[in-house]
């Protein structure tokens, strides 16, 4: 475009005139884009006479309005023209498209099926991906609530808890302008399950929560009976789920009836909720109020961390504003100390990014690492299958070559080609969709069964899901396009039109890079599975530093049969199948309580530990390394003494710890003495580093019965130790499991992420063999002739095989070779998230090339051999 | 054949009027004349370009004029085709509106 007239010196006052105006410019430039290339010089020349003659007429002020208006009013009917065109143009690409579709459907059926599965998955994986990102975000509230953690600076790096003392929540309400309502839930760790009961009805329950009446200003759990504002407002009431309220009492009107808590607290139901989204970190059946709580010794008690604070702030924070305040607060009710730190975390944070929390509340804890992996896997997947597009297509141009010649002579232009490939790999993708769609809904129930989760297609809005799934499938096309619609487009066309023009070679090279990236992702994805299945394998025979067989456990969750403890353990001691019984306050593998102690020496802080009894250590078979067991024959021990593990020793400083000395409860300045040291034993999952650990002695009561048994007849063993809690506890359901399952069920959700990764990478490396496998037909057609005088001159079948599969050979072996650092260092780091690991070696890379070779090559030779054993003289007729 | 649209009738019978000059501020400013409505311009090259490629006109390059930013006009003429199908319409015009004036008395008369 010429410009003759540029913007001259323009000063305020003067009249302007008509050379020196030119139309807006951006609105030129807009306007620019909806014309073809052909229409640009007269409709832009229209468009400026006429803006002359109003600038001439009403002055330019009007006449750039006018121009602009103009324009705007303009674009619809140019797109409406626009469209017009690309109808005509596009029924004809549409009918070459299935047309090709139709008459290459080897390669169709590759190129569909394996976008299909590719798309699949993304679509699985997004659906799960979605969900955990979702938690907690139906709080109308959600981005400002936040949870009061308590941090620990442990050998280089702060380590949060959960567990706030009881009166923090109050405090910051008071001190902190930013803090409008505050929330406590008393749940304690050592408290698995409560008795509730109703009448004769009763049952062990595990989500009992002790609350404050702002629970429901806080959080938006819709009420279904009940008054958010005032509900727990009445002494000893409480609030139950939908559930809760059919399980105790039918039909009946929930409304008034008095549970019995632990058999002695009396509670009267006020509401009733609809039950917790599955999508919430914590979920609750019975909500009591906070002063029905039965601990009263955490009350106005700063050294516990038994509660779980909620906060609602004003608006949303960035930690670094919150800071200087939290640490002035911390100094006034702490003391000076240097190594904890008082943080809020936000409550849509929790889900995610709670993992190396201590002592949580979630009763399933995600891992933004497992979302960034399964998003990972699904991005690598869809490549996997946009690429088997790109290779044959590109392999295949030989048969569009000379299509695209004829549509070039004719007068198509680069950019049209362009387009019509563009749409017909969009096309491809969008037969995959519907086709993926179904294959997800297929799949749902399996990986529901696998993540222990209940997710559905149809969790999000009907258009929103629609428009995300048309989405991916759209980027699947661009992406599997862009490459084919470069190439095709440049052939030339006398070229082309030339009678035994090859393409093909050009873009072997490029194809061979793609072939690469396919098999090193799968690859990867392989070593990934043998990694996980051996750390998995590592975890379940590790031992542990006790006995772990034949310990059977009796939980007692009421406290009438924790006080009991002793006649039970009495009874058992009768039974010929008992060898011994231990009563702990819990038991490996369980969390543990904590308690704020100062050792010797050491600042104060809440340590890990279990109240046992004297016979916890034998019937565990832990190993005592100093000193001596707790004993009856000394009164003292029961309350005075303790026993410490050595990593407490260690982390103590103590070379000599028997005879140490410990406060606890600071406030009445209780001492007590080591008596002795034990073995490190693994009483936290694998995951967790061993802690210092701390044995109080206390006879009498217990939370947990641990029995070891004879090995014969485990059934009668059980049936008898039945025998013995019914007259012990009549009334009240046994319950019991075996210590060594138990422990295994802490390694569910690596066993589900095993089993996942299993799936996808069999995905992977299907896809992949897929374009492989088409790859190879495809070249095998190309040399029929070639194979065919090879026979005639005495090729044998094996020789025609080897010389298919030693090229593509070769490229898997470069494949492994990219591979293996990957996966290295992948792999190194999700094996962080285990304080124990297997290192890895060698054997999980050299059996991971094994099975990628042995899958290539069975791929390659179905087709060579098809080819070898054809009678020569069929190949050389071909054509 | 298919008949022509009311918009294309009109652009065709604009581009007889305006002879030598037909192009497309002239043929919008006519139109908007006798319509008595605005047009916007963008409005006038879709039955432009449809007219063009049904073969009904036939559109040739003017010369570059300053008041154009120094850009060329589209002039546009009417073929045979295009005479033809202005005739077709305007025999089913003539049938239609036979008789009108008679029944616009007859209105009036009720």
């Amino acid at each position: 475009m010429g410009r003759l007239f540029k913007l001259g010196s323009r000063k305020r006052g003067f009249i302007v005139k008509r050379s020196h105006l030119s139309p807006p410019k951006f609105a030129q430039w807009l306007l620019d884009i909806f014309l073809k290339k052909e229409q640009e010089e007269w409709i832009l020349g229209d468009f400026e006479e006429l803006f002359q003659s109003v600038a001439m007429d009403y002055g330019k002020n009007r006449a750039k309005a006018w121009y602009w208006i103009q324009v705007l009013k303009s674009v619809p009917s140019f797109i409406r023209n626009f469209i017009y065109w690309s109808a005509a143009m596009f029924k004809n690409y549409l009918n070459i498209a299935l047309r090709n579709l139709k008459r290459h459907k080897l390669y169709s059926f590759i190129n569909i099926s394996g976008l299909a599965i590719g798309l699949a998955c993304c679509i699985l994986i997004f659906i799960y991906v979605k969900h955990e990102l979702g938690y907690d975000r139906f709080h109308e509230n959600s981005d400002h609530i936040y949870r009061a953690v308590l941090g620990e600076y442990q050998k280089g790096k702060w380590i949060y808890s959960v567990g706030t003392p009881e009166p923090l929540g109050a405090a910051l309400e008071q001190e902190l302008p930013e803090v409008e309502q505050s929330v406590r839930f008393f749940h304690p760790p050592w408290i698995e399950k409560w008795a509730v009961s109703y009448q004769k009805k009763s049952f062990y329950e595990e989500q009992v929560f002790f609350t404050d009446p702002s629970f429901f200003e806080v959080f938006s759990f819709p009420l279904v009976h009940g008054d958010p504002r005032s509900v727990l407002d009445k002494p000893h009431s409480i609030v139950i789920s939908q559930d809760a309220a059919q399980k105790y009492f039918g039909a009946e009107n929930p409304l008034g009836k008095v549970l019995m808590i632990d058999n002695h607290i009396e509670t009267q139901v006020t509401g009733v909720t609809e039950g917790v989204p599955p999508n919430s970190h914590f979920s609750f059946d019975f909500l009591v109020s906070f002063d029905a709580m039965p601990y009263k010794w955490i009350f106005n008690n700063w050294r516990t961390q038994n509660c779980y604070t909620y906060l609602l702030l004003q608006r949303t924070y960035s930690s670094s504003e919150l800071e200087p305040k939290l640490s002035q607060f911390q100094k006034k009710h702490f003391g000076p100390i240097e190594n904890i730190k008082l943080d809020f975390q936000p409550l849509t944070d929790i889900h995610l990014h709670s993992r190396d929390f201590r002592q949580d509340i979630a009763s399933h804890i995600g891992d933004i690492n497992s979302v960034y992996i399964f998003s990972a896997i699904a991005a690598l997947i869809l490549i996997i299958a946009c690429i088997n597009f790109v290779n044959l297509t590109t392999a295949r141009s030989i048969n569009r070559a000379k299509e695209v010649g004829m549509r070039k002579v004719i007068g198509a232009q680069r950019t049209q080609l362009i387009r019509q490939f563009f749409g017909e790999s969009i096309l491809f993708s969008l037969m995959a969709l519907f086709l993926a769609v179904f294959l997800a809904i297929g799949l749902m129930p399996h990986l529901n069964r696998l993540i222990g989760q209940n997710l559905s297609l149809s969790q999000n809005s009907f258009f929103e899901t629609g428009l995300i799934f048309l989405g991916i499938a759209l980027i699947a096309g661009i992406l599997s396009g862009i490459y084919p619609a470069l190439y095709l487009s440049k052939f030339q066309p006398i070229k082309v039109i030339q009678e035994n023009y090859s393409t093909g070679t050009k873009s072997y090279g490029f194809r061979k890079v793609l072939v690469v990236a396919q098999f090193t992702i799968s690859i990867v994805l392989i070593i990934g599975t043998l990694v996980i299945f051996r750390q998995n394998r590592f975890c379940m025979n590790k031992n542990l530093g006790f006995d772990q067989e034949q310990i059977l456990v009796v939980p007692m969750w009421d406290s009438q049969a924790q006080r009991g403890f002793s006649a039970f353990k009495n009874k058992l001691l009768k039974n010929p199948e008992v060898i011994s019984v231990s009563g702990s306050s819990s038991i490996p593998g369980k969390s543990v309580g904590t308690r704020g102690m100062k050792p010797e020496g050491n600042p104060w802080f809440p340590r890990d530990s279990i109240v046992v009894d004297e016979d916890f250590i034998p019937t565990f078979g832990i190993k005592l390394i100093q000193g001596r067991n707790f004993s009856k024959e000394f009164p003292s021990d029961s309350g005075d003494a303790y026993i410490i593990n050595q990593a407490a020793a260690k982390e103590f400083g103590w070379e000599e710890p028997i005879g140490k000395q410990f406060i606890w409860r600071g406030d009445r300045n209780e001492k007590g003495t080591v008596i002795g040291v034990i073995q490190d034993f693994h009483y936290k999952s694998l995951h967790q580093r061993l802690e210092p650990l701390v044995l109080f002695m206390s006879s009498g009561a217990a939370a947990y019965t641990s029995i070891r048994i004879r090995t014969q007849s485990t059934l009668n063993t059980i049936a008898s130790i039945k025998k013995n809690w019914n007259d012990f506890h009549p009334g009240h359901s046994f319950e019991y499991f075996f210590m060594d399952n138990h422990f295994d069920r802490l390694y569910r959700s690596e066993k589900r992420m095993g089993k996942i990764f299993q799936y996808f990478t069999f995905l992977a490396l299907f896809i992949s063999c897929l374009g492989l496998f088409g790859l190879t037909s495809f070249m095998v057609n190309q040399r029929t002739k070639e194979i065919g005088i090879r026979r005639v001159l005495g090729a044998s079948g094996g020789s025609i095989v080897m010389l298919f599969s030693k090229e593509f050979m070769k490229w898997v072996l470069v494949a492994n070779l990219l591979a293996w650092p990957i996966a290295y260092v992948v792999m190194n780091q999700w094996l962080q998230n285990f304080a124990y690991r297997i290192n890895i070696n060698l054997w999980a890379f050299l059996a991971s090339a094994f099975i990628a070779f042995l899958i290539a090559f069975f791929t390659i030779s179905f087709q060579s051999l098809k080819a070898a054993r054809t009678d020569p003289v069929e190949s050389l007729r071909y054509e | 054949m298919k008949l022509l649209s009311r918009i294309e009738e009109m652009v065709l019978l604009s581009i007889l009027r305006l002879q030598d000059n037909a192009y497309g501020v002239t043929i919008r400013k006519l139109i908007s004349e006798v319509t008595g409505k605005r047009w916007s311009i963008g409005a006038i090259y879709v039955p432009l370009e449809r007219l063009e490629h049904k073969g009904f006109v036939e559109s040739y390059s003017g010369e570059p004029t300053e008041i154009r930013g120094g850009r060329s006009k589209r002039l546009y003429k009417v073929t045979s085709e295009g005479f033809n199908a202005l005739e077709e319409i305007k025999k089913v015009n003539k049938v239609l509106w036979e008789d009108y004036s008679n029944w616009v008395l007859e209105k009036g008369d009720s």
